[in-house]
């Protein structure tokens, strides 16, 4: 309410777009707005049965589940989800290593410094065995088992972090039905052209293909990358990452599970960008993203074949991207979501992320109609942050690399990197620290995991590490080692755990 | 061999002193790398009696019973601070170290009361914090940790006497093998290399070397300034007072779990409680106000002769340059208003433990080291600064400077980030969040032209209901808690 007293809350609120950011938008309102004042409308286009391609997420997927109330096992039947433990990088440092970047932490805090001083020092002591051995959720991933954390900290198990793969097209049909049973109102139309106020250029309206209107106080475009009402209508502009990510495109395409499941995506380093391998429970989802300065369409199609599990269930997708983010992602009464937001490479599966913390600021944000500017600008600097902050940690995986056997390879490491990731790559190197400004999303274990499995590694360690004896130190880490290996061994399958909890029915 | 620096701490002042303790409890056996230099009659003067909740983490760390900490140095529990003729000469607001309320279905307390207020309902935001409450009671107990209790949303500080407060650490990290050198520092040489210090000369001929050094000299900066030419970044546009004097007078009787800070026409008086006698301080702008004018607002009969002291707010432009790191009053002075003196010194040290350099200090820790201090001294810069600004006094040349100067951007953007819709962002350093920020605003009288639109999700009159409900807890609860004096008692600190 405004100082006069008059009501100048949102009474209408159009999503355009309807994939799984458009219907996570509508469910997350929906369920928070729930008072039925606000009528929320999904436009999306007539549905041409595209096979969902799978989408692997991170950690915080969770925190969104909860606040949709979601049971967790019905979610991952719906969704032919399996469980994630992190992701296998082949190949990213050089031709045949093999690292894990895994969600949870690292050994045990000990006298309040972090866990891996103190195996930085037994390591520049000789001691070979490598940080992985300290992670359980990495030893759990190798051994293909799962089990989910437990609070109490002083047990090894709350070490664990976990997410999920799942079928975003299920996904996106979930959520639907969801938003659907809480009052939202599905439209399959499409949209023909947009209505901008006179006075100052804020959308009126939308206009229907037969030519229809549908007007609302705000915006939301999930309209994907051409960004219909974002950049189309508001012309927001775009700020290209291209130089510090070149790839600008993806063949994508499932085959048929053999393997046993992995809890873990993989990432396997090619010569002209990567692929992605994704577990669910019904089949796999693969994925080639290369820069096509350095190899076809029908190259990158014929590798990308060549390195699956299984047979081929389609033929290959293509998209094409260019790297970077809306000028704004808040522009007068819209707000973009998803791939009209602007586009990451999918390598640290942050896709989803982006959507969900997009909506959780809206939220926190939330607009009346006067849409005053101090609060559009304040989501735009909290997105704008988070955005740079992810793109470091995925140009750090191409730039700290000792490959040089191909253009890609040499171009990325001899590329100039944005002065914030520098900054953060002097400091590791000059004292093996990981420093923030603020909270962020990948934290310290995350930072640790890719710099030393790409071979940064740290002059010194902290010296108060000093202050306890090494054979003590050596007692301690050898203990932490044993106790991670035998809670992993115990652990089920990552079958058995499905099989018991949440196995979905086979596709029809 | 171990790889812990030798390091050579300058001033045997509180922040020598604090640094010395926090680096005894890190190095434990090799404790003896640590020299304090002592100043004997040059000490730098200590103006704090006060700190901030955080010390009770550094006590921890420190490896110090709090309970003989509080015992030694006649301390009192400190639940807030009550600021008297701020807001307006006749009005008064206090500043709780608890949360405010509880959300109301997901949305933060505090929108909840802003429309309250909106509908001219809803009680003091005080009335909502336990501690606000348990100091008007002249009631104390410590938090639990059961979150589901309200019991746990809030946390406390202390009220210490300086000198005892000194001479406990100094006790404490002698015994844990921290050298003291009596010997006065006559002369510092510094290498040519630009990289920092070389060595201190001290009276006698001894020529004392180290890794690192500590300058907690005090404002004069014998080696991040003297020596290394580090340069002030003066803020007194902001804050500009510049004087204190300092006293003492008899202990109350009844022990108040609080301090005051009360305004004046040119700056500002206070009155911190312990055990043994009471703690008062004047701070005036010198601009705005004589030194004998400043006399002539002392009580009339004193027990000792007051101390002056002149000060400068504002920080050093680095804290740290080359193997030299400052903290304290070398690294920085901001006036006591919120009890930042100890805090400022206690996060110093503990930044500087998690980037201790093995050796010879590297240029990424030292950067990285700045970088931190700066922004935490900075929104501790603005969180003083709203005390003045936002204050509807104008009855004096003091107050009417204060209304019109201008703001530092960052502050100016968080006071309109709040007036548009009541939000507070969270700011990277510890002293102060949301709650603090809220207090201060909410006690100026500072209020957003709108609340968040989720507000109207709930109907008013539920919305009165429920904070009634929390309001009458929360009394409740702190009825149930025991007085001060009786707690403090019990633990035998009489």
């Amino acid at each position: 309410m405004d100082a006069t007293g008059s009501d100048r809350r949102i009474r209408s609120i159009v999503i355009l777009g309807g994939g799984s950011a458009g219907w996570m938008a509508a469910a997350a309102l929906a369920r928070t707005l729930k008072d039925g004042f606000t009528k929320i409308h999904v436009i999306e286009s007539p549905e041409i049965g595209i096979v969902g391609v799978g989408e692997a997420t991170i950690p915080p997927i969770r925190a969104f589940n909860a606040l949709l109330g979601l049971d967790e096992n019905d979610f991952i039947r719906k969704t032919q989800a399996t469980f994630k433990l992190g992701i296998e990088f082949r190949n990213w440092c050089r031709q045949g290593h093999t690292y894990f970047h895994p969600f949870g932490t690292y050994g045990t805090v000990i006298d309040r410094v972090a866990f891996h001083h103190y195996w930085m020092k037994l390591r520049l002591l000789g001691d070979e065995t490598p940080l992985a051995d300290y992670s359980l959720s990495t030893s759990a991933a190798r051994l293909g088992k799962f089990i989910r954390p437990v609070q109490d900290p002083k047990l090894v198990l709350s070490s664990l972090s976990y997410a999920f793969h799942f079928d975003a097209a299920l996904y996106g049909a979930y959520l639907r039905e969801y938003a659907l049973a809480r009052g939202v109102v599905r439209m399959e139309r499409k949209v023909v052209d947009v209505k901008l106020r006179g006075q100052d250029g804020f959308i009126e309206a939308l206009v229907l293909d037969g030519g229809e209107t549908i007007e609302a106080d705000f915006f939301i475009d999930c309209s994907g990358f051409r960004g219909v009402l974002i950049e189309g209508a508001l012309k927001t502009g775009y700020r290209d990452w291209s130089h510090w990510l070149p790839c600008d495109r993806a063949a994508a395409v499932p085959c048929e599970n053999i393997d046993r499941l992995t809890p873990f995506t993989r990432s396997t380093a090619h010569d002209a960008g990567w692929q992605w391998r994704i577990p669910l429970q019904h089949r796999c989802g693969n994925g080639y993203v290369y820069c096509s300065k350095f190899i076809t369409d029908d190259e990158a199609a014929a590798t990308l074949l060549r390195n699956l599990d299984g047979k081929a269930l389609a033929e290959p997708r293509f998209l094409k991207f260019t790297a970077g983010r809306r000028a704004a992602f808040w522009n007068k009464n819209c707000v973009a979501l998803g791939l009209a937001s602007g586009f990451m490479e999918p390598l640290e599966s942050t896709s989803i992320h982006l959507v969900m913390s997009g909506v959780t600021q809206l939220l926190a944000i939330f607009p009346d109609r006067d849409f005053d500017p101090t609060n559009t600008t304040e989501y735009n600097r909290i997105l704008i942050t988070e955005y740079e902050q992810i793109r470091d940690f995925i140009v750090l995986h191409y730039h700290a690399t000792e490959r040089d056997d191909s253009a890609l390879w040499r171009y990325c490491r001899d590329m100039e990197i944005p002065d914030s990731l520098r900054y953060r790559i002097e400091l590791f190197r000059s004292n093996g620290r990981v420093t923030f400004t603020d909270r962020e999303l990948f934290v310290e274990s995350n930072w640790l995991s890719v710099l030393t499995g790409q071979h940064v590694w740290p002059r010194r360690y902290d010296p108060l590490v000093d202050s306890l004896d090494v054979d003590e130190t050596r007692r301690r880490l050898r203990n932490v080692k044993a106790l991670i290996a035998q809670t992993a061994a115990a652990m089920p399958t990552h079958e058995d755990f499905i099989a018991a909890n949440c196995r979905a029915a086979p596709p029809p | 061999m171990s790889g812990l620096p030798s390091i050579v701490i300058v001033g045997g002042g509180l922040a020598g002193w604090i640094a010395a303790a926090a680096l005894a409890g890190e190095f434990k056996h090799h404790a003896g790398r640590v020299s304090v230099v002592e100043c004997g009659e040059d000490e730098p003067l200590d103006l704090s009696e006060e700190a901030l909740p955080a010390t009770r983490l550094f006590l921890e760390r420190s490896g110090i019973d709090e309970d003989e900490f509080v015992r030694q140095t006649k301390a009192t529990f400190k639940l807030g601070t009550e600021f008297t003729g701020w807001p307006a000469p006749e009005s008064a607001f206090f500043h709780p170290f608890s949360q405010f309320g509880t959300s109301i279905e997901t949305l933060g307390f505090h929108q909840c009361w802003f429309k309250l207020r909106r509908h001219g309902a809803g009680a003091p935001l005080g009335e909502y914090s336990l501690t606000a409450v348990a100091a008007s009671l002249g009631r104390f107990a410590r938090p639990v940790a059961d979150t589901s209790s309200v019991f746990s949303s809030f946390s406390y500080g202390f009220h210490c006497d300086r000198a005892l407060h000194r001479e406990f650490l100094r006790r404490h990290a002698l015994a844990r093998g921290v050298r003291a050198i009596a010997h006065r520092l006559v002369d510092v040489a510094v290498r040519a290399d630009g990289g920092g210090i070389d060595a201190l000369l001290l009276e006698g001929g001894e020529r004392l070397s180290a890794d690192l050094y500590i300058d907690c000299s005090g404002g004069a900066g014998l080696l991040i300034e003297q020596a290394l030419g580090t340069g002030y970044e003066d803020w007194s546009r902001f804050l500009p007072c510049d004087r204190a004097i300092t006293w003492s007078s008899p202990k109350t009787d009844a022990l108040m779990p609080f301090s005051r800070k009360t305004a004046h026409d040119a700056g500002w008086q206070w009155s911190v409680p312990m055990r043994h006698r009471t703690g008062n301080g004047l701070v005036c702008s010198s601009r705005f106000l004589d030194t004998s004018d400043m006399r002539r607002m002392l009580p009339e009969s004193l027990e000792s002769e007051p101390r002056i002291y002149a000060f400068v707010n504002g920080r050093r432009r680095k804290m740290w340059s080359g193997n030299c790191v400052a903290l304290g009053a070398a690294a920085g002075f901001l006036e006591p208003l919120e009890a930042t003196d100890t805090y400022l010194v206690q996060s110093g040290i503990s930044r500087l433990l998690k980037l201790l350099p093995a050796g010879s200090p590297c240029q990424a820790s030292a950067e990285e080291y700045n970088r931190l201090a700066i922004t935490e001294i900075e929104q501790i810069r603005d969180f003083l600064i709203l005390h003045y600004c936002s204050s509807a006094r104008r009855d004096s040349a003091f107050w009417n400077y204060c209304g019109q100067m201008e703001l530092p951007g960052s502050l100016a953007a968080r006071i309109e980030l709040f007036k548009s819709r009541g939000r507070i962002a969270p700011c990277g350093g510890e002293a102060f969040s949301l709650p603090n920020w809220l207090a201060v605003f909410a006690g100026m009288d500072v209020l957003p032209r709108r609340y968040h639109p989720f507000a109207d999700k709930i109907g008013i009159a539920e919305l009165k209901e429920r904070a009634g409900m929390i309001r009458a807890a929360i009394r409740q609860a702190a009825n149930s808690m025991p007085d001060h004096g009786m707690f403090l008692a019990r633990m035998g600190a009489a």
